[in-house]
Order: structure tokens, then C-alpha cells, then sequence
């Protein structure tokens, strides 16, 4: 028998005729079972990857938000209301001097 | 019975043309040619523009003055703080502290701070003429040195020394300006054996063209460079092109007048480098807020908020996604 160092013959080669009615549809089943399981590793990277860019895009997104949009929004909001306590003094005023008169 | 039948016809001029009935004429006031022809003879409301007295045009260091004003703040990591006396109506004192992170530049591009703690002395004296001297000392053995004398109504000079305590770091350069009714030219002189010159010429009331060529002598390397500026009371654009492989094109846009946009693109002819940036700027009552992003990946904001007369609290953020270096500073700036 040519027996390698360790590592036992493929029982397909030695016997092909009598192992191919019981081999063949064991393989095949293999066949699909090994196509199914790289089919989910790589939807599960595919998912991963898309899951961290999405993240990374979200990172990017939100920091750059933060340090352009919030300052500028509260110091619109600030001016408004100077603006609007302006105009209320401004009206307070003007009311005020035509009630008296 | 044939006279009256003569006497009843109107006399008419045009021979009577058989089928033909001239068509009655239109009222002068409201055809659609009497309203174009009233266009062309009213009178033009548009400046007419003497060409011999055009304005005089910015000085030519000053040509990107507004969008850089806008686009480049001066961005800082770590706490500063300024304090200026004025003694005098001339004379004032600054004082300065900032303590934090600067940023060496290395090769690989990757972020190296290093961190400096420096006192920084300044003294300012300026004449009611516009002559000014200012001077500065930090703690780091660095001192500056800016001088600005007006001659005459023609010529100018300026002076600017840096000196630092390590060898070779040191320049000084000597300016000296001249300004004609429609023209700035500029002859500079500085120390390795530069000599640099610029002009600067308004060609319309909007439009200023001219250009620049300077000679490093120790380098034995020599430039020159063409600029055009493009100002209106509601846009800025200007157009920098040199031999030294920079093309820099710059826009601003006044919004409003709180409001500014400004966009800024700059090419590296050799290194085949591009960079554009798009920033804001807000100047409010309180406040004066600018932002920018660029497109090295950087998105950096500074703020300027007023709290109290003459007090002024800084804040500075700067984010660099591609190095992932992230750089906020904050401070306060007492006096003006």
C-alpha cells in the first residue's frame, strides 16, 4: 500500500468503481452544503463592512456636524432674540411715549 | 347732381388703389417698437467711467486679503490668552500666554505635536501719522520686529526681522512701496540675497492685473508670477498664477452683511496636488463665527465671542478625519 507520511489515501482514488454509486450523491450534498456556507461568509462580511462604513460615515458626519452646525445655530438663535428684545424695547418705547401723549 | 357727388369725397392725397385700404394707424404709445425705441434714446443711467481716474487698487500682499481673512483663522490647540494695555493713545502693551500642542511637520504626513508653553511680550507704537513700530520677545528666544514709516504721499517703507535663537532662522526683509493714482508697485529686499518686485494695476473700476518676479540668491532660484483681482461691493475674485508651479484661485461672496461665503482652490503644479476649501463667515454683534471644510479631509471652526466690553472668549476646533488628529483650543482676549 503507498501509504504517504501521515495522511491517509483519498478512498475515491484507490476505489473509484466501488465507492461511486454511494460517494457521488454524499458529494454532491457537500457540494452544495460548502457552496451554501462561503455564500453566508461572505453576505457576513459584506453585511460587516457595510455595517462599519455606515458607522464611519455616521462618525464623520455627526463630528463634522458638531464643530460647523451647533456653534452656528446657537448663535443664530442668539441674535434673534437680540433682535427680538430690541424690537420689544424699541416698541416699548415708542408705545410708551404715544400712550403718554 | 355730379358736383355734389364731387364736393361729398374727401380729398385725398394717395392715388386711390383699387382693392387696397390702407390700414388705420396704431396709437404711438403702446407699440411694442415705440417702447424699445423710448429704451434707446433715455437717458443711460450707468456711471460713465474715466479711465484716467481709475481707484487705486489694494496693495499687492493684500490681494487675497478678504477670502483669507475668511477662510484661514488662526486655528490653535491648547489655551491662550491675550492681554492688551493701552498706556497711551500711541503706545500699548500685549502680553501673552499659550500653553498647549504645536504641530511639527515631518515627512510621512502623520501628526507629531509638540507641546510648547511660551510668554509672549509685545510693545505697539503707532504715530497719528500711520508710522508704526511693533515688537515682540517670547520665552523661546524668538523676537520679531515690524517698522512702517510713510515718507511721502508716494513712497512708503517697511521693515519686518525675525530672529530666532537657532542658526539660520532668522530673516529680515525691507519694503519699499510705491503708490501711483491707479498703480502699487512694491520692491523687496531681504536677507540670503532676495530681491523680489510686484505691481499692481487697476485696469476698470472692478479690475486689477499685475504680476511679481523675485530672485533667491543663495538658492539661485528665481519666480515669477501673474495676479488678477476682481472686486465688486458684493464679490471678491482673485487669480494667482507663478513659474514656482502654483495656481491659486480665490472667491468671495457677501451674502449679507453679516454673512460671507468664501471658496479657495489651490494647485501644486509639481507635486500634482489639489486642495479647495469652502468656509462661512459670520460676523454677528456678539460674535464673529467662521467656518471651513476642506478637501484634505478637515473640518475646522473658530469662534469669536464677545462676553463683556473689550473681553473676548476664543474657541477653537479643528478635525483632520483622514490623520485622525483632532486639535480644540479655547482662550480669552482681554483688550482690543
Amino acid at each position: 500500500m503507498d501509504e504517504h507520511l501521515g495522511m491517509r489515501p483519498d478512498p475515491l482514488q484507490k476505489h473509484p468503481r466501488r465507492f461511486s454509486k454511494k460517494i457521488k450523491p454524499a458529494v454532491m450534498a457537500s457540494d452544495a452544503l460548502t457552496y451554501g456556507k462561503t455564500a453566508l461568509n461572505k453576505t457576513k462580511s459584506v453585511l460587516w463592512k457595510l455595517a462599519k462604513s455606515t458607522g464611519k460615515a455616521a462618525w464623520i458626519t455627526a463630528t463634522s456636524g458638531l464643530i460647523l452646525l451647533v456653534p452656528l445655530i446657537i448663535e443664530m438663535d442668539r441674535e434673534q432674540q437680540l433682535v427680538e428684545f430690541e424690537t420689544q424695547q424699541l416698541g416699548a418705547l415708542t408705545g410708551g411715549s404715544a400712550a403718554a401723549k | 347732381m355730379a358736383s355734389t357727388a364731387y364736393a361729398a369725397e374727401p380729398p385725398s392725397n394717395a392715388p386711390p388703389r383699387a382693392g387696397v385700404v390702407p390700414p388705420p394707424p396704431p396709437p404711438l404709445a403702446s407699440s411694442p417698437l415705440a417702447a424699445d425705441l423710448s429704451k434707446l434714446t433715455k437717458p443711460d443711467t450707468r456711471e460713465v467711467v474715466d479711465y484716467l481716474k481709475l481707484p487705486p487698487p489694494v496693495k499687492y500682499e493684500e490681494l487675497q486679503r478678504e477670502s483669507m481673512m475668511s477662510l484661514k483663522p488662526e486655528l490653535f490647540e491648547g489655551l491662550r490668552f491675550d492681554f492688551t494695555k493701552p498706556l497711551n493713545q500711541n503706545f500699548q502693551l500685549c502680553h501673552s500666554i499659550f500653553m498647549g500642542n504645536v504641530d511639527v511637520p515631518t515627512q510621512n504626513n502623520q501628526p507629531v505635536k509638540m507641546a510648547m508653553g511660551t510668554y509672549e511680550f509685545g510693545a505697539n507704537l503707532v504715530s497719528s501719522k500711520g508710522d508704526m513700530m511693533i515688537g515682540r520677545i517670547l520665552t523661546d528666544g524668538r523676537m520679531s520686529a515690524r517698522i512702517k514709516y510713510d515718507v511721502n504721499d508716494f513712497v512708503s517703507l517697511k521693515a519686518q526681522m525675525n530672529l530666532a535663537s537657532e542658526p539660520g532662522m532668522s530673516h529680515g526683509m525691507l519694503d519699499v512701496d510705491f503708490k501711483g493714482g491707479d498703480w502699487n508697485g512694491q520692491v523687496k529686499l531681504g536677507n540670503n540675497e532676495f530681491y523680489g518686485l510686484n505691481y499692481l494695476q487697476s485696469v476698470t473700476p472692478s479690475l486689477a492685473l499685475g504680476g511679481e518676479a523675485f530672485w533667491l540668491g543663495q538658492q539661485r532660484k528665481s519666480g515669477a508670477g501673474f495676479a488678477a483681482r476682481h472686486a465688486d461691493a458684493a464679490h471678491v475674485a482673485t487669480c494667482q498664477v507663478a513659474t514656482t508651479g502654483l495656481v491659486s484661485l480665490t472667491y468671495l461672496q457677501k451674502v449679507s452683511e453679516k454673512v460671507s461665503l468664501a471658496a479657495d482652490f489651490l494647485w501644486n503644479w509639481n507635486t500634482r496636488e489639489a486642495n479647495a476649501a469652502f468656509g462661512y463667515d459670520y460676523i454677528l454683534r456678539q460674535c464673529r463665527l467662521r467656518g471651513r471644510v476642506d478637501t484634505d479631509g478637515k473640518v475646522a471652526a473658530y469662534l469669536e465671542e464677545r462676553v463683556n466690553v473689550g473681553v473676548n472668549f476664543v474657541l477653537s476646533a479643528e478635525i483632520d478625519h483622514w490623520r485622525k488628529d483632532y486639535k480644540f483650543g479655547f482662550g480669552m482676549t482681554v483688550g482690543e
